[in-house]
């Protein structure tokens, strides 16, 4: 799609810009704008980076407090278990805490240095992470631990001891010299009576505070070797009346591995508790829900880039650096090969937009007259733009402004059209989150789907197409009155803000007006200006409007409008046609009119009862639930309602993207490359790379050869090779190979020597068996056994 | 220096009331050891299984009789290179411990047993009184080369010195005696505790406010429940004092009385099977075990202090709720997730590595295959397994074989419902197992090519996870048709 610009300018690119950016548009691309390029994507990324990172840290949070929590408590309930029971000090127990981080272990480093950052600031702890590939055997492991956690307490000692009396580093130093002079000069081996020596002196020194906790990570408990693990626990276990110590096993699996890595007598020693802390699909979540769904900064993902994003991470490695990474390439991709990224502020929400600050801010205006005739012209190629241009329905001779002069297309068309996605994302983010809180209402567990899933269903269709909104609202509507009223509240809670920052009305905001109403209804507030049936009604015009009708309707009701209240109108006054099927024709009258309408219909629909409400109530019961009975007849009314002015609210909002104009512009969508940066398939490549070398070497002569399996000369050896090899059984005959190989280099206009060509038969032999294709075998004299199963 | 005499009877009662069960050992030892000044035999040999009290006895014994500088205790485990037996024995025996007077500084570096001797010389220079030195966990010192051990066990000839070595351990001596010959050491074993003895080291324990009968009789159930699986005596008491708690809640709930034992443990019987079940294999910690004890008694306080002041030592105890030990089942049970194609991946090396690999075509060819031949090729196979074995024996018994990784792939391509493409991510997943410990490489780690690989995994796990994914691996298990 829009990488094919890439590829077409691709001949005439010797310029590579500082960024590494190039020139597209055939290299008519201005200077500026690819600064411009470069500069939002930096922009863009880091601040997106800087979002991940606060989602992981607020994913992270409870968890890690959870943790720091618990092994402190463990530690002190170790002297209040051996004051309650009597005897449970003799056990050596050491306070160990499991915790299950999830299979992915590269997630894990971030993990591991929070928990020790927070165990040192909080709580003082000695800390030390120990990673199992320099744990190999207990002296190196205890070597490295006990110096380090020396050299902590050293610390510590000669802290406390400038702070209270002054004796500090030098007075240690002058000790440590006197004691050389009276010939103890040798350091002391790294043993753990060392560290009881001196964790022992730093006791004696404040015996008030108690010696502080140590606690030892082993982060990937898996790799540890056994034996050195049992030494470890054994001696830490005989000394833990005097050192306070406590583990951290990081596992990756069940707790089974403990037991298998233990024997019964070591394990016996350790008192475990477990702490489930598999975050990564929690964090990516999070990262979908505040990211990618509301589109802050002007990108999302498409359909089929966002299922790859998802099936990476759930079908294959669980790991949010995967996922992260590639949402980068993505997002960077974006920016390297679009020349039409330039106008993603304009689609951003106001406050996260990447305006480009210094000599390359901008205005859109600005941006209409840097860009240049070639953008244009990908804009009016893009397939919405073209099926809005043709749905315009313009005489002759408008569409061909429209399509000539490009400023009138900025501004008259782009700009309305950036706007309308804009507000369609706003719209979506917020009706995604209230179907989620809906299905969370719901009864039964299959019906609730995480909000990724969600997401993933409204990219491919429009949301309330698919069978699980209809299970959805089916069940909602079995819900009692009470659970209705309060999810209606917190929807329009939530939504209420957002309405107001945009300071705009649109059809959207009628129908949540609307809510607003049907809450008041069902709390039997008395306000007899609004029924069921006047909220029905506009919900009905709204649907079904048409000029005519609505000035019909309009003449009918001005009459009463005196008595409305003015402010709220104003509120609702400059409207933009959030609509996706909008009526091209005068949308900012329409939509006015509109709220207009709704104004004056809710004022004067006392007056003017309509005569079919009674049997359709009636009609509605049956679909009612069996707590209605007790319920008023407005009640029912207004509940009825409220199902109605929720669907059509969905049916507005939840739609596909691929129905906007414009979402080729600023929804990514090349699965391809991702899947070729990410995923890539080396077995594959390989036998491509050998199979039809033209595509890799871009030679003349290979343009010419039009079929690809015949052999020529003109290939390179290895590739000739691989080619006769592939014609081959079992076991190949080196010789017979040989022959073969020299008959179609004879083609060769060079004629090369028959000694050239063994020389080149053998380099290509042995590159082939680099490669994993044959191997020497010594059951038959000059033959080589072949590897592979041929093409797959 | 003139040795003091000990009062060896004295010390002989006072052993056995601390350690009830091991007269005839103590005495053993008593009759071996003898007067600080008496010449000493020079190697004993003290064996048993864990928790015998070997080492408490032995320390016992030794701090009663010499001072400290006339003997080294060494841990065999916490010192595990030759340098740090070397050290401990001369810093103990020389009693020098860096302090931070020194700067945390040694004086001895010794390396090598020469160096050893020489020190061991120099401190011994003044007085001839004899030496002891212990190793505890003596099996470890076999490890540290095949001439550590036969040197120690001569130090008393090289060094001019009486030294008695006195080695501990749970292996019995056959598994040490080096093959060049040594002098045999003076046996003493200690054996397992009978129920007597166990009872009367538990009941050391009891609380100062408990009837000593009353105690005795829930140790005698508690060691009737448990002595078939366990017989450690820290084992036993670690249960005892986790267990006694709940034995009594009944008594303060005033659902029943001291006397009524049976009912007692009735009411407790539920809390055995659990103990027996998460406690021993420590799936529940003892605070865990602790806490839940805690939760149940919401404002206790006032209860307590108001029916029975007695009790303060030991209100830790329940409040009338009933007694379920349903509750104890916490969720022990963690399972961990895996990604999608990667429990495929650990499905298929299970197949391999329990199915034959002639039954991989029929079990998963794509294609149908008449049944006539499989059955046949089932009996075949069988009867050459009866035949080879002696008797069907099931791979499941046997344990997982070692397969090619390409089989293993061959297999996972074909039990996917909907195939995928051989990408690096599956590669990558491949080495993520193996980190894991779930597939173990059975193959050189230097070789490249020709990977083998053991599924670790066991039936119960597998089954959960291809469970999860809707895959019928019995369908696929020679095993199991």
């Amino acid at each position: 799609m829009l990488h094919n610009f890439d590829s077409v300018s691709e001949v005439v690119l010797p310029h590579v810009s500082l960024s590494g950016f190039r020139k597209l548009i055939n290299g008519k691309e201005s200077d500026h704008l690819i600064a411009l390029r470069h500069q939002l994507y930096t922009q863009v990324w880091s601040a997106i980076r800087g979002e991940i990172d606060e989602c992981l840290a607020h994913v992270h949070e409870k968890g890690l407090q959870q943790v720091t929590d618990r092994i402190i408590q463990t530690a002190e309930a170790m002297e209040s278990i051996s004051s309650t029971i009597s005897g449970a000090q003799a056990f050596n127990e050491i306070p160990t805490l499991s915790l299950f981080a999830g299979i992915n272990l590269q997630d894990h480093d971030i993990l591991y240095t929070q928990i020790a950052q927070r165990l040192r600031t909080q709580h003082q702890c000695f800390v030390m992470v120990l990673p199992s590939g320099q744990c190999t055997n207990p002296k190196t492991t205890m070597t490295m631990i006990v110096s380090e956690l020396i050299g902590k307490v050293r610390d510590r000692i000669l802290l406390d001891h400038d702070d209270v009396t002054g004796i500090g580093e030098v007075e240690f130093q002058n000790l440590v010299r006197s004691a050389k002079s009276q010939g103890f000069n040798v350091p002391p081996s790294y043993d753990i009576k060392t560290l009881v020596d001196w964790f022992r002196h730093l006791k004696s020194r404040n015996p008030t505070d108690g010696a502080p906790l140590i606690v030892l990570v082993f982060k990937d408990f898996e790799g540890f070797d056994q034996s050195t693990l049992e030494t470890l626990i054994r001696i830490f276990s005989e000394y833990c009346g005097e050192l306070p110590v406590s583990f951290v096993f990081g596992i990756a699996t069940s707790v089974d591995c403990v037991q298998q890595a233990l024997p019964k007598h070591v394990s016996s020693l350790l008192q475990i508790e477990s702490i489930n802390l598999q975050l990564s699909a929690e964090s990516v979540n999070r990262i979908i829900d505040r990211i990618l769904i509301p589109g802050h900064y002007g990108l999302s993902l498409g359909y089929e880039a966002y299922e790859h994003l998802l099936d990476q991470f759930f079908l294959h490695n669980f790991s949010v650096k995967a996922l992260v990474s590639t949402l980068q390439y993505a997002f960077m991709d974006y920016f390297y090969a679009n020349p039409l990224s330039v106008l993603v502020s304009f689609v951003a929400s106001p406050d996260r937009a990447p305006l480009a600050t210094g000599e390359l801010s901008y205005t859109l205006d600005s941006l209409a007259r840097d860009m240049a005739e070639d953008h244009f012209d990908i804009l009016r190629m893009q397939p919405s733009v073209r099926e809005y241009l043709e749905g315009l329905d313009l005489p002759a001779k408008a569409l061909f402004a429209v399509l000539d002069d490009n400023m009138l297309f900025f501004n008259d068309h782009l700009r309305p059209l950036m706007d309308r996605l804009r507000h369609f994302r706003l719209h979506y983010t917020l009706a995604i989150r209230c179907f989620q809180s809906m299905q969370e209402c719901c009864d039964q567990s299959s019906l609730k789907k995480p909000l990724r899933i969600i997401h993933l269903f409204n990219l491919n269709e429009d949301l309330f197409r698919t069978e699980h909104y209809k299970a959805v609202t089916k069940a909602f509507k079995r819900l009692n009155v009470e659970t209705v009223t309060d999810f209606i509240r917190s929807c329009v809670e939530a939504f209420l803000p957002h309405v107001n920052d945009q300071g705009e009305g649109n059809r959207v905001w009628v129908i949540i007006r609307m809510l607003q109403d049907v809450i008041r209804g069902l709390c039997n507030e008395p306000n007899p200006t609004v029924t069921p049936d006047t909220v029905r009604m506009i919900l009905q015009t709204d649907r079904t409007i048409h000029q005519a009708d609505l000035e019909q309707l309009l003449t009918g009701v001005t009459a009463t409008q005196q008595g409305g209240d003015s402010s709220d109108q104003s509120s609702v006054q400059t409207a933009v046609p959030s609509g996706l099927s909008a009526p091209p024709m005068t949308p900012h009258r329409n939509s006015s009119m509109r709220n207009d309408l709704y104004m004056s219909l809710l004022t004067g629909a006392n007056r003017t009862p309509s005569a079919a409400t009674p049997q359709r109530i009636n009609r509605r019961l049956m679909v009612l639930p069996d707590q209605s009975q007790n319920l008023t007849d407005a009640q029912i009314g207004w509940i009825q309602v409220a199902y109605e002015c929720l669907d059509q609210f969905f049916r507005r909002t939840l739609r596909c993207y691929d129905r906007v104009t414009l979402h080729e512009l600023f929804y990514y969508d090349n699965k391809r490359l991702l899947k070729k940066a990410f995923n890539a398939q080396p077995r594959a490549s390989v036998q491509t790379a050998l199979g039809q070398p033209g595509l890799y070497i871009r030679c003349q002569c290979c343009a010419t050869h039009k079929e690809v399996d015949a052999i020529h000369h003109s290939h390179d050896d290895t590739c000739v090779l691989y080619k006769l090899y592939l014609e081959c059984g079992r076991l190949i005959n080196l010789y017979d190979w040989f022959v073969a190989f020299s008959s179609i280099k004879e083609g060769d206009p060079r004629h090369p020597s028959p000694k050239e060509l063994q020389a080149r038969f053998v380099r290509g032999i042995s590159e082939l068996q680099f490669l994993g294709f044959i191997k020497p075998t010594t059951r038959k004299t000059d033959h080589v056994i072949r590897l592979t199963w041929g093409a797959m | 220096m003139t040795a003091s005499t000990v009062n060896l009877t004295l010390l002989r009662r006072s052993a056995a009331q601390r350690f009830p069960g091991r007269e005839p050992q103590v005495d053993q030892l008593l009759r071996y050891l003898g007067q600080p000044a008496d010449t000493s035999p020079p190697f004993l040999f003290i064996y048993g299984h864990e928790s015998t009290g070997k080492t408490s006895i032995v320390r016992f014994i030794l701090s009663e009789i010499f001072d400290s500088t006339h003997a080294a205790y060494i841990s065999c485990v916490e010192c595990y290179t030759p340098r740090l037996v070397f050290e401990h024995i001369l810093k103990q025996l020389g009693d020098s411990h860096p302090s931070f007077e020194t700067g945390f500084l040694s004086n001895v570096k010794c390396d090598s047993m020469q160096e050893f001797i020489s020190f061991m010389r120099r401190l011994d220079g003044a007085h001839q009184l004899p030496r002891y030195i212990v190793f505890d966990n003596a099996e470890k010192l076999r490890d540290m080369g095949p001439t550590f051990l036969p040197a120690f066990l001569r130090i008393a000839e090289l060094t001019d010195i009486p030294t008695t070595i006195i080695l501990i351990s749970c292996v019995p001596w056959d598994k040490f005696r080096p093959r060049n010959g040594i002098q045999e050491p003076l046996l003493v074993r200690f054996p397992i505790y009978g129920k007597e003895d166990t009872m009367k080291i538990l009941a050391l324990k009891c609380p100062s406010d408990e009837p000593l009968d009353f105690y005795l009789s829930f140790i005698s159930v508690v060691y009737d429940v448990f002595s078939r699986n366990c017989k450690d005596i820290n084992e036993l008491r670690h249960l005892v004092a986790l267990l006694f708690p709940k034995f009594c809640e009944p008594l303060f709930d005033g659902r029943a009385k001291r006397s009524e034992v049976p009912k007692l443990f009735r009411l407790c019987q539920t809390y055995f099977a659990a103990a027996a079940d998460k406690l021993y294999l420590r799936e529940i910690s003892s605070a865990e075990w602790l806490r839940h004890i805690r939760v149940r008694r919401p404002g206790d306080d006032s209860d307590d202090n108001s029916s029975d002041p007695e009790d303060s030592g030991t209100s830790i105890l329940g409040n009338p709720i009933e007694s379920d030990a349903l509750h104890l089942r916490i969720k022990t049970k963690l399972d961990f997730d895996l990604p999608y194609y990667t429990k495929f991946l650990l499905i298929a090396s299970f197949l391999a590595s329990y199915n034959p690999a002639r039954l991989d075509v029929r079990f998963f060819s794509k294609g149908k295959e008449s049944t006539s031949y499989s059955k046949r090729g089932k009996q075949a196979i069988q009867k050459q397994m009866m035949s080879n074995t002696g008797g069907k024996h099931r791979q499941q018994l046997l344990g997982p074989k070692s397969f090619p990784i390409e089989r293993m792939l061959a297999i996972f391509y074909s039990i996917l419902v909907d195939p995928i493409e051989n990408s690096i991510e599956i590669q990558s997943q491949i080495a993520s197992l193996v980190t894991l410990r779930l597939l173990v490489r059975t193959s050189n780690a230097s070789q490249l090519d020709g990977i083998k690989c053991k599924c670790n995994v066991s039936y119960e796990l597998i089954r959960h996870i291809s469970h999860s994914v809707q895959f019928e691996i019995e369908n696929y298990l020679f095993d199991f048709i």
